[in-house]
């Protein structure tokens, strides 16, 4: 504490206007208004919400429909049979011209596909 | 964002969880009420504005990216919430002048009874005799305890010319309570 030569008047800490004012901050706030803010916490509290338009569902929620999703299109690509035999691969002919089996599909023979299992064909 | 912890509950509060939302309230409404009792000196205001801060806060909780603490986010959110507050008023008083009537808006003593001590109170009135300027940054600075750093962010001021303010503040009011209480 010191005298202030400006106006005659004793000086006062900075230390001690910190102390009153940290004391300050000791004012509690009425219990009431923890009840309202809790009342007043929104309904999705409890639910999903959307984060700039997209929705946010639950960690449990994502992962299932994640396994749902890769079971879909494992099941579309089972039933459209890609990649299937049915195209067909190129093999060695014996005539010496290009040409393609269709091992399961046996009303797809052509001529010259003949050659291959028709012993009885006399050139 | 200060650290994980922070970040996991802003993720929480984004996925809705009560708790996290039940967590933010008791971490920070303390605080955000003190800062607006003594920026108002109004005890009613300050319960209601608190009240609007954190509705506001889950409205915008989509639109806070996470680059200041929770903390500075809740003031933020706090210091304009008193600035709209503040306008209505001086609109309201502006009008009750023109109109020639009394201005009921402000008590004759707002702080009276919010503080016991004594010496406290002293400090309290003369808080509340600064400017609006000079009370916010001595509220956040030393009553809250945020950093200049952080005043600065949510007041949207550089840091340098916040930590000028602040003292100066502090010497107008030591100037006030200079003769009027004894340390």
């Amino acid at each position: 504490m010191s005298m202030n030569p400006g106006n005659g008047r004793e000086d006062i800490s900075v230390d001690w206007v910190q102390r009153q004012l940290k004391a300050v901050g000791a004012v509690e706030p009425p219990a009431s208004l923890r009840d309202r803010l809790v009342a007043d916490i929104p309904a999705s509290g409890g639910g999903r919400r959307t984060v700039r338009g997209l929705q946010v569902w639950p960690g449990w929620v994502r992962w299932v429909g994640a396994a749902a999703a890769v079971v879909v299109t494992a099941s579309v690509i089972a039933w459209l049979g890609i990649p299937s035999g049915r195209q067909g691969r190129p093999i060695a002919d014996m005539n010496g011209a290009s040409a393609r089996v269709y091992a399961a599909d046996h009303n797809s023979l052509r001529p010259s596909d003949t050659n291959l299992c028709d012993i009885n064909s006399v050139r | 964002m200060r650290d994980r912890s922070e970040r996991r509950i802003l993720t929480a509060l984004r996925q809705g969880r009560r708790e996290a939302y039940v967590g933010v309230i008791d971490a920070h409404y303390p605080s955000v009420y003190r800062f607006l009792l003594f920026l108002g000196g109004d005890r009613h205001l300050a319960e209601d504005l608190t009240q609007e801060v954190f509705a506001s806060a889950w409205k915008s909780l989509d639109g806070f990216r996470g680059d200041s603490s929770i903390r500075t986010w809740l003031h933020r959110i706090a210091y304009h919430a008193f600035l709209d507050v503040q306008r209505r008023r001086e609109r309201d008083t502006a009008l009750t002048g023109a109109l020639g009537g009394r201005d009921c808006g402000v008590a004759d003593d707002p702080l009276a009874g919010i503080v016991a001590e004594e010496s406290v109170s002293q400090v309290a009135r003369a808080l509340h005799d600064l400017d609006l300027e000079e009370r916010t940054l001595l509220l956040l600075h030393y009553v809250d305890g945020l950093s200049y750093r952080e005043m600065a962010q949510t007041l949207g001021r550089p840091d340098g010319t916040l930590k000028w303010i602040t003292s100066r503040a502090m010497e107008r009011l030591r100037g006030r309570l200079a003769g009027k209480v004894e340390p």
